[in-house]
């Protein structure tokens, strides 16, 4: 334990480690701030005017108004779509932006988290294109809840085609999903995606703390000494890994935190008991709601992180140099995202996922994992990207930090 | 208590560093001599079980250091050539950590550190980084880091380098002392740093130890061939690329005084020297400078 506290005490007192620390928190509260910016709507006030509000006065706004609040129900699912047929009729529209802000506020605003999702539910099977609000059938959207199933199976008709056990999967997984669906004004799917922002800039920051924790000792000489004492094999190989571990996956951790206690102190927490079935697709397979969802892409963020940290780690235990420790760290945190962009297909999707920092990205994040229906398949047999990223995820951490204390022990010899 | 070098060899790509080297280390200082290149820190870097003999084994009383592992390093101190630091670290921070490496228990660590801190003219720089220290305190460092566990094997691979004449002085007082039932090897090119107290002297060369005995009788391996004469400086010009030239003094009467070496004597006037541990290695190490 000495060791293990002497080892913290000494990553913690370089320069790098505090700075890109510092960072990290100050990231987590703007990567939480940013979205409240994005939010606004436009009010008409007691002179008659129209008045443009935005930031945490739109959150306000919107808080404020709780008719929609609650369980979704066929009964408000059909009032938001012939509020939105009569608005649009009246004005010759077929999108939001073509009737006047000032109408679409007072009267569309608190029925838009539905529409989407409606449309989505009521999507051609044949080709998955969702008709417009007018050609909606408010009688048939009595039965929305009744429609998600037939529209999962349409959607996995069109992207599995060939892979009928990707379909039970999806069925199954999605029969465990409570509904009715429930909606609270809170952190939307916007905000979201600047928490997984937060998580692929701490897993580059990660990175760049720990490329060094071997191979700074082998640049300076410095391990001559140390593997020349009693414990300064495996116990030391081991105490590194641990201490790289603690500080930045305690790290990630508090920043995740920080970011989700931040987003819904500043949008309200009630909007944490949302179905993540409102921002995404009606048919996600996750029973989750927002809130469980924020926690879920940290609590698998942290886990995809700390597999990418292991085996920077184990690329650290083999370079000679902090330079190329450091480069080679960089570029395969970076991987998954270039091969999710440049290698079309099936796999394309493979290395984005078995790559040691799968998942670690943007498009490619566990985030729009657990919002998509993508499989992988080996024969008849399919995985869910997700279960796929995350226990590799689990896998890695232990098999890299293995190599990562074999290789040290290894060197020179 | 024994270290058995035995046949050891170290080959690189290209390079034969270190040639079947067989060498028994018994307690006492033993000085390791060689040129730059010559093989001391590989031969080093094995004995400390950093790096593995290409063939050939090291043995600690008849068992290969290779099976004792830590049992090996437990008893073992080492002072590598270049020391790497961490450089965010202060004197006793980086003892401190070295110390929890090599086991030490919290209260013996804090006594050790003091001590050694004490003994190294250290105690008023405990609280500075290493990274600020000069090059003479950073190699104290080096050293009080290798004696932290009172090791009964020692290797220094060049210990003085950096440290002034009283620092060198010290240091030597400090090893003759902790050397007494322990092994200490210390590899150097500096001779004095050896020649006063190395119970036994080792000289490799290419790889190979050419030359192994106590001080007195390395000498005598020279013995004969060490001369001191004076010559007008005219003269001196002349001679120079004919004699190996070991120290050479202006003299107030404008004349210059040489102590060179050579099979015979080169001039008439030339007389025969006691001959001293440096006129082995530069007589073994021909294109070496004389060092102080």
């Amino acid at each position: 334990m000495r060791l293990l506290a002497l080892e913290i005490k000494r990553i913690l007192k370089t320069r790098i480690t505090w700075i890109l620390l510092a960072a990290s928190f100050f990231l987590g509260v703007i990567m939480a701030y940013l979205p409240v910016t994005f939010e606004g709507a436009v009010v008409t006030g007691s002179d008659g005017e129209e008045k443009e509000i935005t930031g945490l006065d739109a959150v306000a706004y919107y808080q404020k108004n709780r008719d929609m609040f609650g369980e979704v129900t066929a009964e408000k699912l059909q009032e938001a779509v012939a509020v939105y047929q009569q608005v649009y009729e009246t004005y010759d529209s077929q999108y939001g932006n073509e009737v006047p802000a000032g109408v679409f506020y007072e009267e569309l605003a608190k029925y838009r988290p539905f529409i989407r999702g409606i449309r989505e539910a009521f999507a051609d099977p044949e080709t998955g294109i969702a008709p417009g609000v007018r050609d909606l059938d408010i009688k048939q959207v009595g039965d929305y809840y009744g429609q998600l199933e037939k529209r999962l199976t349409s959607v996995m008709d069109i992207e599995q085609k060939k892979n009928p056990s990707a379909k039970e999967i999806a069925l199954d997984k999605f029969a465990r999903v409570s509904r009715p669906y429930k909606y609270y004004y809170g952190a939307s799917g916007n905000s979201m995606d600047y928490e997984t922002l937060l998580l692929f800039l701490l897993t580059i920051f990660g990175v760049v703390i720990t490329a060094t924790i071997f191979s700074a000792d082998r640049q300076t000489g410095a391990d001559d000494i140390l593997r020349c004492t009693r414990h300064g094999r495996r116990r030391l190989a081991g105490v590194k890994v641990t201490a790289a571990f603690l500080i930045t996956g305690v790290t990630c951790l508090l920043c995740g935190i920080v970011w989700i206690v931040t987003t819904n102190t500043l949008f309200g927490w009630e909007g944490t008991e949302t179905s993540m079935q409102i921002f995404y697709s009606v048919t996600s397979l996750l029973p989750f709601t927002v809130g469980q969802l924020q926690w879920a892409n940290l609590l698998g963020g942290c886990i995809l992180f700390l597999a990418t940290v292991s085996f920077t780690l184990f690329l650290s235990s083999l370079a000679k140099d902090n330079v190329s420790a450091l480069a080679l760290g960089l570029v395969f945190a970076l991987l998954p995202v270039i091969a999710y962009m440049a290698v079309p297909g099936v796999l394309g999707e493979w290395l984005s996922c078995i790559l040691p920092s799968g998942g670690i990205g943007l498009g490619n994040s566990l985030l729009y994992a657990m919002c998509d229906f993508s499989f992988l398949h080996i024969g008849a047999a399919s995985f869910w990207n997700v279960d796929v990223l995350l226990l590799l995820g689990i896998l890695k951490i232990p098999l890299f930090s293995f190599l990562a204390v074999f290789s040290y022990c290894r060197r020179y010899a | 208590m024994e270290l058995k070098i035995d046949q050891v060899t170290k080959r690189y790509k290209d390079k034969l560093a270190v040639d079947h080297v067989s060498l028994t280390l018994k307690p006492g200082v033993w000085g390791l001599l060689g040129a730059n290149g010559a093989g001391k820190t590989t031969l080093m870097r094995m004995i400390a079980g950093i790096m593995k003999p290409t063939s050939g084994d090291i043995l600690y009383d008849n068992l290969s250091i290779q099976s004792l592992q830590g049992e090996y390093r437990n008893i073992f101190g080492y002072l590598p050539q270049e020391f790497g630091f961490y450089p965010e670290f202060t004197v006793t921070d980086y003892l401190s950590y070295v110390a929890a490496l090599k086991g030490l228990s919290k209260a013996k660590t804090r006594d050790k550190i003091d001590a050694l801190l004490e003994q190294l003219t250290l105690t008023d720089v405990r609280k500075k980084k290493i990274l600020k220290l000069s090059g003479g305190m950073k190699r104290r460092v080096g050293i009080a880091q290798a004696l932290l566990n009172e090791p009964e094997i020692l290797i220094l691979d060049e210990p003085t380098s950096g440290l002034d004449p009283g620092e060198r002085v010290r240091f030597r007082n400090l090893l003759s002392k902790f050397a007494q039932n322990r092994i200490v090897l210390i590899s150097t090119h500096i001779v004095p740093d050896v020649e006063y107290i190395a119970n036994q002297n080792a000289i490799i060369k290419e790889g190979k130890i050419i030359a192994l005995g106590t001080t007195e009788e390395l000498e005598r391996l020279v013995e004969n061939k060490v001369y001191r004469c004076t010559m007008h400086p005219k003269e001196l010009a002349k001679q120079e690329g004919r004699l190996r030239i070991v120290n050479l003094k202006n003299e107030e009467d404008g004349r210059v005084s040489l102590r060179y070496l050579s099979e015979q004597p080169m001039t008439e006037n030339s007389i025969a020297e006691a001959p001293r541990l440096e006129d082995l290695y530069l007589w073994l190490f021909p294109q070496e400078e004389v060092r102080a």
